[in-house]
């Protein structure tokens, strides 16, 4: 089994700006937040059934 | 009168003598009989003892017999001891390894959920602000990128 994996996201960058619909952004947090619980669960999951395989979850940063 | 019977003994001391003799050996022959009753039923034991192991008891020959089967039966002693030492150890590190697991997978949980929650948060708060200037901005992505977990791209 394979480690959860994980793109890179959108960019950051200051000179992005959009108009983006409030039902839009509301799907791509949901989809994002999906995209966490899933990527840690399987990484939890791979980890329980070998040992360190994947890295330890990201600490709460930012 | 005692010394008329001792007078008529006298004679018959010859008699008296084979007859002391036969008596002790008689004595012997039925102590010589449970001896060997006695023998013939631990050997038979021993032989009993020996098959129950899978070894016989081997041999007629009376200095050989009972050695390969007391080999036999002090290896078994060696590996039920050794087999049980072996169990013993396997148990111990399987439950340490188990716990070791759950532990570490707690602690995954929990910094998991902190993270997400802490994501979460901040996701809130750049929203709300996305909304009120109907204009989404470097904060709300790098908001999104937390709530997923991921890194902006490296240009």
């Amino acid at each position: 089994m394979a480690c959860a994996e994980r793109p890179a996201g959108l960019p950051e960058d200051a000179s992005l700006i959009a108009q983006i619909p409030t039902a839009i952004r509301a799907g791509i947090i949901r989809m994002a937040r999906a995209f966490r619980v899933n990527a840690d669960g399987k990484d939890r999951l791979v980890n329980w059934l070998a040992a360190d395989s994947c890295p330890a979850p990201a600490k709460a940063t930012r | 009168m005692i010394r008329a019977i001792l007078s008529k003994l006298r004679g018959e001391a010859a008699f008296l003598v084979l007859l002391a003799v036969a008596g002790a050996g008689a004595w012997l022959y039925v102590l010589f009989q449970q001896v060997r009753a006695d023998r013939d039923d631990a050997v038979h034991r021993a032989e009993i003892v020996c098959a129950r192991s899978g070894v016989e008891w081997g041999a007629t020959d009376t200095a050989v017999r009972g050695v390969l089967c007391a080999r036999h039966v002090a290896g078994l002693v060696a590996f039920r001891a050794d087999a049980d030492q072996q169990t013993a150890r396997l148990f111990a590190k399987a439950m340490a390894d188990a716990s070791a697991r759950t532990v570490k997978d707690n602690q995954a949980a929990r910094l998991a959920a902190e993270a997400a929650s802490a994501a979460a948060i901040r996701m809130e708060t750049a929203d709300a602000e996305a909304e009120r200037r109907n204009l989404v901005d470097r904060e709300w992505l790098a908001a999104v990128n937390g709530v997923a977990g991921l890194r902006p791209p490296t240009r």
